[in-house]
């Protein structure tokens, strides 16, 4: 179930019902659980298994782990055991194949013939991301950063909770478990802005980007039949789509969160106006950044042992990033070039003093700044969205010097992408929600209804799963 | 928008009541409905759902073009991959049989399909002359996957709505098992939402503001040949993650194994809701002056079990209004051995064109053996 189906809404609307309509906490919570389960087992109900392996590992191992203060091997042999279940799991089902493959391919280049050995599975949606909660929860309680739960239906709730199962934000516990210990209050919710910030994701998702993305498939599938023109156009609307479709699901699931009381974190904040590689990555997916900086980044020794150990940290957390979106090359590419961008951003900093002097940047320094940042965060879709180093080659080759010619995109899609930055400026420098706080609840109604109705019909016909379910 | 901004520091107002709420949702329905409507007077009056690919092309046939068929088979992709109507018509004329038939089947075709697909037909055959309509009774109802796609809101009309609705109620009433009142009602929900998403104008400006343009089509079920058959083999579209059955024996010898012992053992009673429907197919092709008959083409499991028994107790109904129609039950049993052969099967559910080649002959020599009066005779 995709929250950009028409049967989500009648979820929804159940849940909702339900939920408020409940007076105990304990109750709410056993019932928000039932749905979540609902929710994950209406994609593939056999994996429900595997997030409860999951989630249930993580919180004995938790528990183990705070009990055993005096025992610092057996806590040592929980941490190992509680990550590596996890880690075991998303190895299995997202890595095993490619590193199978990687192996044989590396005997053969040594001229050994290598037969890889290849597991018939299917990538189960959200693993990524519930893993990535189950193992911060377990590294938290073993670095004293916070006390493992005893109640099991608020730690199974705080890895389940449906808005943010399948493609994050990626919760910490510090942050969730403690909104699990009261009743949520319907009155605390801004009713408007939660509404609204759900319509805005839907349009992102389901009218930007599901619309878009046909052109972008079909781009990527033949890059040399276009020209240099319509090859740019076609990384921009991919941009454009992949921020659309992944800002538009964390928009929908923060309000749905909101409509049933609870808080999840902000995951982006207008990322394409980002003047460098490392605000852009303080900007898009927030909540994966901040996990591989204080999961990862800190303490592998951050920038606290040098330059060349900054270098190396900066890259291992990136390229680490890189390939916790997919088992492939052009993630691993994806993600060294973004390390290699936050390296020389960090080089810049250090030397732009001596260059054009302190001070504020110029407009014409944040100007090149935000167009060398787009220019080089582009270059790295093109390896994200393509299914193989050969297709990035050929796409950055069209890009550059123009295909056969023999396809064109629709042009009318320049005049789109000019609307969407106008509108995305507005709605980045505008301080729109005390004005919809502000406004008759008829008036506030009447907008609210125009979207929804311009929005269901400027949705295309037929789904599209969120991109980054397959992470 | 921070998160920060959908809550209040502190629960100042108090909670709305039940009452306001669903005042609230009730008033926002409405102004969305009226919303809707303008945005289809105002924008939308000159654009309509498409049919969608293979479905469009043998309505638009069936529109157009003289009628020279007597034979239609109409059905799910069990009747459009099958049968093949030249081997069929050659088969009948051997038998001194003077058929010309179309293959009037889609994949996935459902009720209310098979009902506009019946209407072409009814509206093209000249009047005094025999014709036949050869259906499969496993005809799809509306589900919650296919219920916003652009093929399930094309066939939307108030008068479906109406014969789907008391179609599923009778379905529902039945009581004959728990299951398929749940899947009656599942359909009908399914359905009553789709009709909402017509009103709703559900996904009908996002051609005109996100033109595609030539070659972007990124699913195809690939577009028949003149007599309306396609086999799966000779679509040139397929994907190829999707080898053939016939290339893989083994696979094909544990399908058998395995789909043979699957065969339904159903005692159900057939329900009514299906009886009427097939009986109002019947009524209206009859009507018509034309002639009515079914088939099961050839499956292993009978499809999903439920459809096995479907079938099983549709073909066992007493009064026979149904059964007496059967031209042949060509699902796995001994007597149909010969056609379940690895060299004939594309996938678990359909035959390739060598298989189609097979039945279609089979189906006719069957036909002019033990029904030859259904068809009409050599001139």
């Amino acid at each position: 179930m995709l929250f950009n189906e028409p049967r989500f809404i009648a979820f929804l609307l159940l849940v909702f019902s339900v939920f408020w309509s409940l007076k105990s906490n304990r109750n709410r919570k056993v019932f928000l659980l039932l749905a979540s389960y609902f929710f994950y087992g209406c994609w593939d109900w056999r994996f429900l298994g595997l997030i409860l392996l999951s989630s249930v590992t993580s919180y004995v191992a938790s528990l183990l782990i705070e009990q055993s203060e005096d025992r610092p091997f057996f806590r040592s042999f929980c941490l190992a055991w509680g990550i590596g279940i996890g880690l075991g799991v998303l190895f299995v089902f997202k890595y095993y194949n490619f590193f199978s493959q990687s192996i044989a391919d590396v005997a053969s280049m040594a001229g050994i013939s290598v037969a890889p050995h290849r597991l018939n599975v299917i990538l189960p949606v959200g693993i990524s991301f519930f893993t990535f909660q189950s193992v911060s929860y377990v590294l938290d309680t073993y670095l004293h950063r916070s006390r493992a739960t005893r109640n099991i239906i608020d730690y199974l709730l705080y890895v389940a909770f449906f808005p943010q199962l399948v493609a994050g934000p990626i919760v910490r516990a510090t942050d969730f478990l403690p909104q699990l210990s009261a009743c949520t209050s319907f009155s605390s919710v801004r009713w408007r802005p939660a509404l609204s910030l759900f319509v805005i994701g839907y349009f992102k998702k389901a009218v930007i980007s599901d619309n878009i993305a046909p052109l972008v498939d079909g781009f990527f599938l033949d890059s040399g039949s276009f020209g240099h023109w319509d090859a740019l156009l076609a990384v921009v609307l991919y941009a454009v789509q992949i921020y659309c479709d992944f800002s538009g699901y964390s928009d929908m699931g923060i309000a749905v969160a909101a409509f049933l009381g609870y808080r999840l974190c902000v995951n982006f904040d207008h990322p394409y106006f980002a003047t460098n590689v490392a605000m852009f990555w303080r900007k898009w997916h927030i909540s994966l950044s901040t996990w591989l900086r204080d999961y990862l980044y800190i303490p592998l020794g951050g920038n606290r042992k040098g330059g060349v150990r900054t270098v190396i940290n900066l890259m291992l957390t990136m390229l680490l990033g890189g390939i916790w979106h997919g088992a492939a090359w052009t993630f691993v590419v994806w993600g060294l070039l973004h390390g290699l961008g936050l390296v020389v951003h960090r080089a810049w900093v250090s030397v732009r003093g001596k260059v054009v002097g302190p001070g504020a940047a110029s407009w014409f320094g944040t100007a090149t700044g935000w167009l060398l940042t787009m220019t080089w965060v582009l270059l790295t879709w093109v390896f994200f969205r393509s299914p193989s180093m050969s297709v990035a080659i050929d796409v950055l080759q069209a890009v550059l010097f123009g295909g056969t010619k023999s396809r064109i995109l629709p042009q009318v899609f320049w005049l789109h992408l000019v609307l969407l930055a106008i509108l995305h400026a507005a709605a980045w420098k505008q301080r729109w929600v005390p004005w919809i706080e502000s406004i008759p609840t008829p008036v506030f109604l009447m907008l609210l209804s125009l979207s929804v109705a311009a929005c269901l019909s400027l949705v295309p016909n037929g789904y599209r799963p969120f991109i980054y379910f397959q992470f | 928008m921070s998160p920060e901004h959908l809550f209040r520091d502190e629960a100042g107002q108090p909670a709305p009541s039940v009452a306001r709420l669903t005042a609230f949702a009730a008033l926002f329905s409405a102004v969305v409905v009226i919303a809707s409507i303008a945005i289809r007077t105002l924008f939308l009056g000159g654009i309509s759902y498409s049919a969608g690919e293979v479905f469009s092309e043998k309505l638009d046939y069936l529109s157009s073009s003289s009628a020279d068929e007597n034979v239609y088979f109409v059905g799910t992709s069990h009747i459009y991959r099958s049968i093949d109507p030249q081997q069929f018509d050659a088969e009948c004329h051997d038998s001194g049989i003077d058929a010309k038939s179309y293959n009037a089947g889609v994949f996935r075709l459902g009720y209310l399909e098979a009902d506009l697909l019946l209407e072409r037909i009814i509206s093209r055959v000249e009047p005094g002359k025999p014709w036949l309509v050869v259906m499969e009774p496993s005809l799809r109802d509306c589900d919650f996957v296919n219920w916003s796609s652009e093929r399930e809101l094309f066939t939307h009309d108030p008068k479906q709505t109406v014969r789907a609705v008391r179609y599923h109620w009778l379905g529902i009433c039945d009581g004959q098992s728990v299951y398929k009142q749940l899947r009656h009602a599942a359909a009908m929900a399914a359905h009553l939402g789709s009709g909402l998403l017509y009103q709703l104008n559900y996904g009908k400006a996002s051609r005109v503001v996100f033109p595609m343009g030539d070659g972007f089509v990124t699913r195809s079920f690939g577009v028949p040949f003149a007599n309306g058959f396609l086999p799966l083999d000779r679509e040139e579209r397929r994907p190829s993650d999707h080898p053939p059955l016939f290339d893989d024996p083994a696979k094909f010898g544990k399908l058998l194994e395995v789909g043979t012992s699957r065969r339904s053992k159903s005692k159900a009673e057939p329900m009514r809701s299906t009886i009427r429907l097939y009986e109002e197919i019947a009524e209206k092709i009859e009507t018509a002056g034309g002639r009515f008959a079914l088939i099961t083409t050839p499956r292993f499991t009978i499809g999903a079990p439920h459809l096995g028994d479907d079938i099983d107790a549709l073909l066992r109904y007493p009064p026979a209004t149904i059964s007496r129609r059967l031209l042949g039950d060509y699902r796995y049993s001994p007597e149909n051995e010969d056609l379940f052969q690895a060299r004939y099967w594309f996938d678990p559910e359909h035959l390739g064109q060598a298989g189609a080649t097979a039945f279609s002959k089979k189906l006719a020599s069957d036909i002019a053996a033990n029904h030859r009066d259904i068809l009409p005779t050599e001139k």
